[in-house]
């Protein structure tokens, strides 16, 4: 038999084994509480059948020895039933005990029996044999004790007590999906607001009939005393009916979209109240104790030291504090290797500690402490060799981290902090058992991506620790939601500490770095545009910028983003596996209203801001005097809308877009272009239409337009020459020399 | 409706008869084909015996495999089918800051985020035209998974790695090691095997 | 190869009866089996072969091989006819050869069950030509046994024709 499926069958009958046992139990007790008298016969055949079908299902699993057992209380309840022996205090106590011997054996066996309770099941059973042809419980007595009392029923219900089996996988599915819900609520959400934005237009329209109402009622009034009828007096008055019709139409629209909105913000309060709930049950259900993760590493660690030649000690405190399996999941390599540069670059050899005077057995505590605010502390310490200051100051400059006068300046406080950074390995040895100076780092990222911290004290010869801060369940993220140029990022709230606006005179120019004062201190300014290497800006800074503080211990940074919208929860996704770790950005997530949006790390802004040696704009170009000529772009292929966009800015043009014909002649009327290129084959209105519309309207007469397009024949080209087109670029034919050649002649 | 008008004379009964007789005929006529004139006949079987004589010679001893073809900017490019997850239409995508120029971005396919590659990007080919990318084709293989993205997924066919020959000097340039070599029609086959186990594909990148 | 499956069948007679390729000839079925079959093909004009014996009605090029057309009606001793425009042409292999036979029409594919078939000796003991006899439904299907079909003699001066031709 193939040996997933055994232990698949053999866990169904622990489960199953388990049901029968406690029915056994229950029977008894029932017997026990029984008055004088001929036992309830009904009492008497339930256990009958219970045990039977356990028989059953031990052979099924092949283990003999339980099947032996109970075939011989199968043998004693069909005695019962006979009527052959009664149900004495004496026979219900050895079965209670041959009850217990069996909850016990299930306990402890694997797929394997093990030959001890082999042995001890078969004298069971033969004495309960013994026991059924009427010879009394002697026997049982000596193989299970009755001193040991063991409460049958106590124990069944360690092997259930209203507690089943789950794969790891499913639970993990039932989550994922409690939190894809999370979704629904943002959905509704989005379409709450679009309801509300529905309702808002109407009540525009309700407000331009009320405004009316006075003139309606006096042209009625008028038409009424028109004295002799006419057939336009008649044709008036049908229409004043009609605009009565509409403007109660209108006034009944408003009053339902209302009630409409009213409802659907109560369905989106209980359904974000039953999400919230069903997300927190399914969270609680994923909790297990801390030493589900410790569980194996006192041996990993005495075994580390031995290869080391070192003796090592790992002591466990507070190991059956619950948190998120998946935290714990997440925590496994990095503790491994935490615990093991412990061991390798931490505890001294046996010779060293008694030289330092210290025990020569070195030891490692694990300490798990609850916090405040769902939140636990776990300290990882050492009481070894500690970290020597100046071989990581050296390891750092040696590894490009840092100059040597920067090394030199840190404080000793400071210096553990170094060795979070990757590229850094103190040992001089690169064994391999420590890693090579990345798993520290990785450490930190992990800790931080679940939203907690890390850090380190060291005392040179006093012991290295590790602080770590972490949540209990993961929580369920807020971000907010910025806009740079046209693309949305998402900054977890959790390191955002505020919003900004500064105005052009409070930015500070220091060694040749922009700073914003901010409650008496100093923050470095930095677009997150740059940080983001998004290009440079195309339009000028205005007069005040936003900026988003982000922070994390002392320092602090503003990034200046464009706008900054709501806060929402998120779902928290990946890029993709092909996206395993990108500078700057931690995920993505999806709005409400489908978009992906980019959800960008913190920790790593700020380090990429730190290591940017960005240079402020230019002076000239807050004051730029040449006025940059604008276009607009109508395409509706978002990636031809895209390319068309960066080939131009790329030029110095101002790009705004549109996505088809009627949204280009709606910008085209509310702004100010001095070109515009446009798709020729759009939904709603295309090019050709859009060409004919611009030329069809005085103001706009001398705007030039391109079409760019895929159809290539000539009756198409001179139709677009015809409607008015100033060029037409065939798509097959474009390149950027030609677009930019045949702006440059039309402006 | 038309009455009929009194006074014309009668019309003759249909001959049921004489009607199955010709039905029998006219099938009978079908089953045996049909036949047109000598000559037509004559010139209509030299045609096909010419066209059987062109036939693609029968596929010789060798690997075979099914590629998916795949249209960008006028050029084909062929995946091996098994590795081809599915094609989705692209609707909208996010770029990614902070990636390689050729990951264009990512995109949410039935709430999985999957990346989105440029093959004119990654082998450094300069882009023609402005074709509208509206199709993904999703690549999938053990721990790794990202879209390509096409003008338009022209189907299915066969074809003889045998046949296959090397890339051409323009094309084995940038990454050139992705390419498996061009299909005698032009089709240029990509070692979408390799882009799917290649550790130098996946994106893992520090601030460092 | 197919070819060579065509071979065990010539040398080995009492193997496992496969499915036919069924066809007409003037309303009467006859049969190939299988796997001697390469495919069915609507019919072509036939180039005449000069020198070839009279059994072979001409060659066709399929896809640059030359292949001979033999003449089945004549060696049935049906009369002959001009081929119709959904006649069938068969492409099957001999041990010693591909070659394509001008019928009427192809039926398709026939599975026959062990016991339809009949080996020929023991009921039409002195036919030529044959390998068998199936009894289904429709009636007798005769199958045709390709490797006796050209004599030695024909299959000699059917190579020199088509070398010749090449020359």
């Amino acid at each position: 038999m193939d040996e997933a499926f055994r232990r698949k069958l053999f866990a169904t009958f622990k489960i199953e084994a388990a049901e029968h046992i406690e029915a056994v139990a229950a029977g008894l007790r029932e017997l026990r509480g029984a008055p004088g008298g001929a036992p309830p016969a009904e009492v008497i055949e339930r256990l009958f059948r219970e045990i039977h079908s356990m028989k059953g299902a031990a052979r099924t699993v092949n283990m003999t020895h339980i099947e032996g057992v109970c075939r011989a209380m199968e043998n004693i309840f069909a005695a019962l039933k006979r009527q052959e022996i009664q149900p004495a205090p004496e026979l219900l106590a050895v079965l209670q005990q041959a009850l217990a011997s069996l909850v016990r054996t299930l306990q402890d066996t694997g797929l394997e029996p093990e030959p001890a309770h082999v042995a001890s099941l078969r004298d069971l059973a033969e004495a309960l044999d013994e026991t059924a042809g009427g010879r009394g419980p002697a026997a049982a007595r000596e193989t299970a004790p009755a001193g040991e009392g063991v409460s049958p029923a106590a124990d069944v219900s360690s092997l259930t007590a209203g507690t089943i089996r789950i794969g790891k996988e499913r639970l993990d599915r039932l989550l994922l999906q409690a939190e894809e819900m999370i979704a629904a609520k943002l959905v509704l959400g989005q379409h709450l607001a679009d309801l509300r934005q529905l309702g808002s237009a109407v009540a525009a329209m309700k407000k331009g009939w009320d405004r009316l109402g006075r003139d309606r009622k006096a042209a009625a009034r008028f038409f009424l005393t028109v004295e002799k009828e006419s057939s336009a007096a008649a044709s008036m008055r049908r229409l004043l009916q009609l605009l009565e019709e509409q403007a109660a139409a209108a006034a009944g629209l408003h009053h339902r979209l209302a009630e409409a909105a009213a409802a659907a913000e109560r369905d989106r309060r209980s359904v974000a109240a039953l999400v919230d709930n069903l997300l927190e049950d399914a969270k609680s259900a994923s909790m297990q104790p801390f030493s589900a993760l410790t569980g194996q590493m006192p041996g990993m660690v005495e075994e580390l030291g031995r290869q080391e030649g070192k003796e090592v000690e790992l002591r466990i405190r507070g190991a059956a504090i619950e948190i998120d399996r998946r935290i714990l999941e997440e925590l496994k390599d990095p503790f491994v290797h935490l615990l093991r540069n412990a061991v390798d670059h931490g505890i001294e050899p046996p010779a060293a500690r008694r030289e330092a005077g210290k025990p020569p057995a070195g030891r490692i505590t694990i300490d798990v402490q609850p916090l405040a605010g769902k939140k636990i502390a776990v300290r990882v310490e050492d009481d070894g060799a500690g970290l020597d200051p100046e071989r990581i100051r050296s390891g750092a400059v040696a590894g490009g981290l840092l100059t040597a006068e920067k090394a030199a300046a840190l404080s000793p406080e400071e210096i553990p902090a170094l060795i979070f950074r990757s590229g850094l390995s103190t040992s001089r040895i690169v064994t391999d058992i420590s890693g090579r100076g990345l798993g520290l780092a990785i450490l930190q990222d992990k800790v931080e991506k679940l939203g907690g911290a890390v850090s380190c004290q060291s005392t040179l010869g006093g012991g290295t620790r590790f602080l770590m801060t972490l949540p209990l369940s993961l929580a369920t993220l807020r971000g907010v939601l910025v806009r740079i140029g046209e693309g949305l990022f998402v900054i977890p709230s959790l390191t955002l500490e505020r919003v900004v606006r500064v105005r052009r005179e409070e930015i500070r120019t220091v060694e040749n770095r922009e700073t914003i004062s901010l409650a008496g201190q100093s923050l470095p300014l930095v677009p997150l545009r740059d940080v983001l290497e998004l290009g440079p800006d195309p339009a000028p800074r205005g007069k005040s910028v936003r900026a988003v503080v982000l922070g994390s211990g002392r320092e602090r940074i503003a990034f200046i983003v464009d706008e900054v919208r709501q806060e929402q929860e998120i779902l928290i996704k990946d890029l993709g596996l092909q996206l395993q770790r990108v500078r700057n950005v931690a995920g993505s997530t999806i709005l409400g209203s489908g978009q992906v949006v980019p959800v960008l790390n913190a920790a790593d802004l700020m380090k990429s801001a730190r290591r940017r040696e960005w240079t402020p704009p230019p002076a000239a170009a807050a004051v730029e005097e040449v006025r940059r000529k604008s276009i607009l772009v109508v395409e509706d292929s978002i990636t031809a809308r895209s390319l068309l966009k960066s080939i131009l800015e790329g030029a110095g043009y101002l790009v705004t877009t549109a996505v088809d014909g009627l949204d280009g002649l709606t910008a085209i009327r509310s702004g100010h272009f001095d070109l515009v290129v446009s798709d020729v084959d759009m939904p709603r209105m295309n090019g050709f239409e859009l060409t004919a519309r611009i030329r069809g309207d005085r103001r706009f007469a001398e705007l030039p337009v391109i079409l760019v397009t895929a159809l290539e024949s000539q009756e198409d080209r001179e139709r677009g020459i015809d409607v008015g087109a100033d060029a037409y670029i065939v798509k097959s034919s474009f390149d950027q020399s030609n677009l930019l050649g045949t702006i440059g002649r039309l402006l | 409706m038309r009455k009929p008008k009194a006074g014309r004379p009668e019309k003759p009964p249909v001959d049921w008869q004489e009607m199955h007789r010709r039905l029998e005929a006219a099938r009978e006529r079908l089953a045996r084909g049909w036949s047109p004139p000598p000559g037509e006949r004559q010139r209509l079987l030299a045609a096909r015996a010419r066209a059987l004589a062109q036939e693609a010679a029968p596929p010789k001893a060798g690997h075979e495999i099914e590629m998916v073809e795949l249209l960008l900017d006028r050029e084909r490019y062929g995946v091996e089918s098994p590795l081809v997850n599915e094609v989705v239409p692209l609707r909208e995508h996010t770029p990614i800051p902070c990636t390689p120029a050729f990951v264009l971005g990512i995109v949410n396919i039935r709430g999985r985020i999957v990346s989105l590659l440029d093959l004119k990007k990654f082998f450094g080919l300069p882009e023609k035209g402005l074709a509208d990318r509206n199709r993904v084709v999703v690549l999938r293989g053990e721990g790794m998974e990202f879209g390509l993205l096409a003008d338009a997924v022209l189907g299915t066919r066969r074809l003889l790695l045998e046949e296959l020959q090397p890339g051409l000097p323009t094309l084995t340039g940038v990454r050139g090691e992705y390419l498996k070599g061009i299909a005698a029609d032009g089709a240029i086959l990509l070692d979408a095997r390799k882009m799917l186990t290649d550790r130098a594909m996946v994106v893992r990148e520090e601030v460092g | 190869m197919a070819a060579t499956a065509g071979a065990t069948v010539s040398q080995d007679k009492n193997r496992s009866r496969g499915p036919l390729v069924v066809f007409t000839l003037d309303g009467g079925r006859y049969a190939l089996r299988l796997e001697s079959v390469e495919r069915v093909l609507p019919t072509v004009a036939v180039t005449p072969l000069p020198k070839a014996p009279a059994i072979v009605t001409g060659i066709i090029n399929l896809a640059g091989r030359i292949l001979p057309v033999l003449d089945i009606r004549r060696r049935f001793g049906l009369p002959p006819r001009e081929p119709g425009l959904y006649d069938h042409l068969i492409v099957a292999h001999t041990a010693r050869r591909t070659v394509t036979l001008a019928v009427d029409k192809s039926q398709g594919v026939l599975g026959i069950p062990a016991e339809a078939a009949v080996p020929r000796e023991e009921i039409l003991p002195r036919v030529e030509y044959l390998e068998g006899v199936v009894k289904l439904g429709g009636g007798l299907i005769l199958i045709h046994d390709l490797e006796t079909f050209l004599s030695l003699d024909e299959e000699r001066s059917l190579a020199a024709a088509l070398e010749g031709r090449e020359s």
